[in-house]
């Protein structure tokens, strides 16, 4: 009797003891308490024994995983848009608005502090991560941040999210911020408002490329027309200039024929031109001797 | 009094299970992460901040009550404000406290559902008489350079410690809570004021966007009347060069002519009134010629 007592309280025994036997799965690791005492915290993975309850417990969480948390995703917190408005729509300086969604990556790296210092580390790490946002967006012109801050949004976020977490130890790392949507807001025609804008922008681009090719296209031709003024001006001279040569040398001969027979020449060279001359006027003759020259009249 | 076997084992049985209900209820856990009251009658009579297994009385002589030991987070609903230039902002905030006193919380608040409305209450009086001392532009300015990120940003933190301070200084001293931080998360404008801002906004993109179109048909005007200034320079430049040029072979050319009629001046008189009559005769002009001219003779003899 009292064996089998003592056997079934072994028995008892073992397979309470069996039941604290417990797993850290890779990705994992684990923190142990007993009678409400934290005594490891930080369980590496692989098989480990810890009292079973009510003695012992025992919290495994993924601590090398990446997690992504969204910030400005409208319905993933707020339960209720009237509560706490469209999530998604921030001020900007100017009192404009934007549409922004981040998501940010981060790791539990110190498990024990991630359950001990805050009741909830990752809703409180998304409010400073809104509060990051707003902070950026307030002071600039809506311009900027759709263009040359974001980066910046990002650096900034991420930056004021690590020390948030760090003044209070809550166990995160922050790995990296990323813009997942940053526009004009959706609603209201403004983002198409802003396309005009684009559109106006290329359009003035295109006129100012336009202009550019015709002026060329001008000056082209201005200097083409310049060109041939100069070369027919270059070739006039050369006409010129032979004409008198040869004029020149005409004189010469017909001077060498005239010094040679002066008579001769004078009457060939009169008749050369006075007949066709004459042709072409009225010819009055008249008798009677009025000296031996010709008598011309333009009426 | 004298039991035999059987008797002595039920009563063993009995007080072995008297004991563990003993046990049950008088020993307790208490957690790294809470504070545990022991509350006798309704009394507090221990509080206990550490750890481990710890005893008590059993029910209902005695009773426990746990608070959080951590940083407790609270979110504050979206609550409209006036600020000081007759705007109507709407406001999400967020608190994070902790029991500093867990006595006094208790007494003063018992849970936490009842201390995070008084918190909010809090909060947002405190938050709407410092929104309503500045104006909205304060926090976001209308017009943003260079030094408003900076000053916006200093602004807003100004606003989260007056409310912080507000916040903290009741909170401490009359519900054993300690405020840990405080901040603004978000701003907004009531729907209908939305859509003003973006009426507006849509407007500003309008105005740029014409702005865009008037300037590209300006340069381009400017781009191509520039390029015709430029052309009627060039096509003037070569006019004058080849004017030069003519001038130049005229003057050439008459040194060629008075050189050659140097040569022989008489002839050259001849020649030239002979090239005259050629120029100034033609079918308007009547020539008398005596019919004794010599003129008579060069026109019907065969020979001179």
């Amino acid at each position: 009797m009292r064996r089998i007592i003592l056997a079934f309280a072994t028995l008892a025994l073992l397979i309470y003891a069996a039941a604290g036997i417990y797993e850290v799965e890779p990705e994992e690791s684990g923190v142990a308490y007993v009678f409400g005492r934290m005594v490891s915290s930080n369980v590496p993975s692989g098989i480990h024994w810890n009292f079973p309850p009510p003695i012992g417990r025992q919290v495994t969480m993924p601590t090398r995983l990446t997690q992504v948390m969204q910030v400005g995703y409208g319905s993933s917190i707020s339960p209720s848009m009237s509560v706490f408005g469209p999530q998604d729509l921030w001020f900007t300086g100017g009192a404009s608005i934007v549409e922004g969604r981040l998501d940010i990556q981060y790791s539990i790296d110190k498990l024990d502090r991630f359950l001990l210092s805050h009741d909830n580390p990752e809703a409180y790490m998304r409010l400073i991560a809104e509060r990051a946002v707003t902070r950026f967006l307030a002071g600039l012109h809506v311009d900027q941040v759709l263009t040359t801050q974001r980066q910046a949004l990002v650096r900034d976020v991420s930056n004021a999210l690590q020390s948030g977490l760090d003044e209070y130890d809550m166990g995160i790392q922050v790995q990296d911020a990323s813009i997942v949507h940053l526009a004009p807001p959706s609603s209201g025609g403004v983002s198409d408002s802003f396309r005009r804008v684009q559109t106006a922008r290329s359009e003035r681009e295109r006129q100012i490329e336009n202009a550019r090719s015709g002026a060329a296209q001008v000056r082209f031709d201005a200097q083409a027309e310049a060109e041939t003024i100069r070369s027919r001006s270059q070739a006039e001279r050369f006409a010129r200039v032979e004409r008198a040569r040869a004029d020149a040398e005409r004189f010469r001969a017909l001077a060498r024929e005239w010094a040679a027979a002066p008579d001769v020449t004078r009457t060939r060279l009169y008749r050369d031109v006075v007949p066709d001359v004459l042709q072409r006027a009225k010819l009055y003759v008249i008798p009677g001797d009025s000296g031996g020259s010709v008598t011309m009249e333009d009426r | 009094m004298s039991l035999n076997l059987a008797e002595r084992r039920v009563l063993a049985g009995i007080l072995f299970v008297l004991a563990i209900i003993a046990i049950n209820s008088s020993a307790f856990v208490v957690d790294e992460s809470e504070y545990a009251m022991v509350l006798r009658f309704g009394r507090v009579v221990s509080e206990i901040d550490e750890p481990g297994l710890k005893f008590k009385w059993p029910a209902p002589i005695d009773q426990i009550r746990r608070f959080d030991k951590r940083v407790l987070y609270q979110q504050i609903p979206q609550t409209e404000f006036l600020s000081a230039d007759k705007k109507n902002v709407l406001v999400s905030s967020f608190l994070t406290w902790r029991i500093q006193s867990p006595r006094l919380f208790l007494e003063a608040m018992s849970n936490r559902d009842s201390a995070e409305s008084r918190l909010s209450t809090l909060v947002k009086s405190s938050l709407g008489s410092a929104l309503g001392n500045r104006p909205f532009s304060d926090y976001i300015p209308e017009l943003p350079d260079e030094s408003s990120p900076v000053e916006s940003g200093q602004n807003l933190l100004r606003l989260e410690n007056t409310v912080f301070e507000g916040v903290s200084g009741v909170a401490s001293a009359d519900y054993g809570i300690e405020v840990v931080s405080f901040g603004i998360s978000r701003f907004s404008f009531p729907q209908q004021n939305l859509n003003a801002v973006f009426a507006r906004m849509r407007a500003e993109r309008e105005r740029i966007a014409s702005a865009y179109r008037s300037e590209g048909a300006a340069e381009a005007r400017k781009i191509l009347a520039n390029a015709e200034r430029e052309a009627r320079e060039i096509l003037a430049k070569a006019e004058s060069e080849s004017e030069i040029l003519r001038g130049q072979s005229e003057a050439e050319a008459a040194a060629i002519y008075s050189d050659a009629y140097a040569t022989d001046p008489e002839f050259y008189e001849f020649l030239r009134k002979l090239e005259t009559y050629e120029k100034i005769i033609d079918e308007k002009t009547t020539v008398i010629v005596p019919a004794d001219s010599n003129l008579l003779d060069l026109l019907i003899s065969e020979e001179p």
